[in-house]
């Protein structure tokens, strides 16, 4: 009984100071050993000893602590994982509450925030490789489903080669073009000759075809002018074939016009044709269902 | 060390046989040991033992190991017989080991997140007093910390050294709900 009086008495007498020390390792020797002995035999001072461990925790996150209290606070304090704890416990208190240090709160919503757009988190990696999928995933079905949109999209240096149209002359000297007007003098229009006319009825023999003369000069193109045995109304393609099989020509988006027959007109560069037998082959292309295959033959002298 | 680490070290009957012999109600007997350990650690880090859990728990051990011996010679405190064998384990140490000073460890961020998230948690499990308290007693530093104190005493009718001691002891119970709380978030996948 008076043991746990003196003890009692003993705890009472300890300053907050002196608990402070023996935390911060700061007790002299003497000090050091009966605090020891008390604090094994002494619940009070231990729960006291106890609380102060926190307080203490708080001081340092709080920055309140002296240099040599601080310095200390390091050597002697932070050398369990349990007092550890305690500290990252001050340091939420001190981001959640403190209103006056507004310099020592920002760091820490700082860091609070960083994760979220540091880049090297695997949430980031995944949400980039999902960004490149459904973008892959929008293209490829844009393209397939969508070619009317492709075509509005792409620019038209991107767009495949226009195919020979009826009016070379027109298109590439339309009429009302928007050139922007320069004042020197420009030089010559080179004019393109007459272009030389072949009419073409089907036929189904490389024998009835007729034979040409492919006009001179370095612009000369042969118009040729299909007939249609069946004078169907409707939108073509001609491809021109060498007897070995190589294609030298085509031409799409043909229109055919005229009624009784109707014919389909394009014209073919003539540098691209030598000496030999050819083949023209026309193909419906505006109908799947009416896809038909035409041929016409002619020979080159 | 936690006492579960420490238990890997020692065998099973002598570990129950050092319970035993601290009390033979076995959850009084795990509230002696728990209080023998932190005393133990808090006087090694006092004297400056950079790794006071591992000298504490070696001490232990050694006492789990001889209470065959003298469970039925022993007379007195039984844990100042834990810091007798603790002194002489602790002199071992100075001998053979002179290690760097430690300086603060950095608390990586998603730690320091989830410390921030466990304390709202608990603190919204506070009774409204408790949280009123503890929310004004945190909110000024220094100066302004001190007048706060002495303002919310008076409102109280407390002495300041009691209001102390009420934010100091909330301040008990919430570092052990978030560490709670930090061990259930650390457990799910």
């Amino acid at each position: 009984m008076n043991a746990a009086m003196d003890n009692k008495q003993y705890s009472q007498d300890v300053s907050g100071d002196s608990i402070r020390r023996f935390l911060l390792g700061q007790l002299q020797p003497s000090e050091q050993t009966i605090f020891e002995q008390q604090l094994f035999i002494n619940s009070d001072l231990e729960a006291r000893v106890r609380l102060a461990e926190f307080e203490l925790a708080d001081d340092y996150a709080f920055k309140r602590l002296t240099e040599s209290e601080t310095n200390a606070f390091r050597e002697r304090y932070l050398l369990t994982t349990d007092r550890n704890q305690k500290l990252n416990v001050s340091q939420a208190i001190r981001d959640r509450f403190l209103s006056e240090s507004v310099a020592e709160i920002k760091p820490a919503l700082y860091q609070r925030l960083m994760p979220w757009f540091d880049l090297r988190r695997p949430a980031w990696r995944y949400a980039f490789a999902a960004l490149i999928l459904v973008l892959i995933l929008g293209t490829v079905f844009l393209v397939t489903k969508e070619p009317l949109i492709v075509n509005r999209i792409w620019p038209d240096r991107f767009k495949p080669r226009p195919h020979a149209s009826p009016t070379p002359q027109l298109m590439n000297h339309p009429a009302g073009s928007s050139s922007p007007v320069h004042d020197e003098p420009s030089p010559p229009v080179e004019l393109h000759e007459s272009p030389l006319v072949v009419s073409l009825t089907e036929t189904s023999s490389i024998d009835q075809s007729p034979v040409i003369s492919l006009p001179a000069g370095e612009n000369a193109v042969v118009r040729f002018q299909l007939l249609l045995k069946d004078g169907a109304q409707g939108v073509y393609r001609a491809d021109l074939w060498t007897t070995s099989g190589e294609t030298l020509f085509s031409a799409g988006s043909l229109k055919s016009f005229g009624a009784q027959p109707a014919s389909i007109s394009f014209d073919v560069p003539a540098n691209v044709l030598k000496s030999g037998q050819y083949q023209i082959r026309l193909t419906r292309v505006d109908d799947p269902a009416k896809q038909e295959v035409s041929q016409y033959y002619f020979g080159v002298q | 060390m936690s006492p579960a680490k420490h238990f890997k070290d020692l065998r099973q009957e002598d570990f129950d046989r050092l319970l035993d012999w601290l009390d033979t109600d076995r959850e009084e007997a795990g509230v002696i040991y728990e209080k023998i350990r932190w005393r133990l650690v808090a006087i090694l880090a006092s004297r400056g033992c950079l790794t006071p859990e591992e000298v504490a728990d070696e001490s232990i051990d050694r006492v789990a190991r001889r209470v065959r011996d003298i469970q039925e010679t022993y007379r007195g405190d039984k844990a100042i017989y834990f810091l007798g064998v603790m002194n002489n384990v602790h002199h071992e140490y100075l001998r053979r080991l002179s290690l760097p000073h430690l300086s603060e460890p950095a608390q990586n961020v998603e730690s320091k997140e989830q410390t921030h998230l466990c304390l709202d948690r608990c603190l919204d499990k506070l009774a409204p007093y408790s949280r009123q308290l503890i929310e004004k007693y945190y909110t000024e530093n220094k100066q302004a910390k001190i007048d706060l104190r002495k303002r919310i005493a008076r409102e109280l009718g407390i002495k300041s050294t009691t209001l102390r001691l009420r934010a100091l002891r909330i301040r008990e119970k919430l570092q052990t709900c978030i560490e709670h709380c930090l061990e259930v978030s650390e457990a799910r996948p």
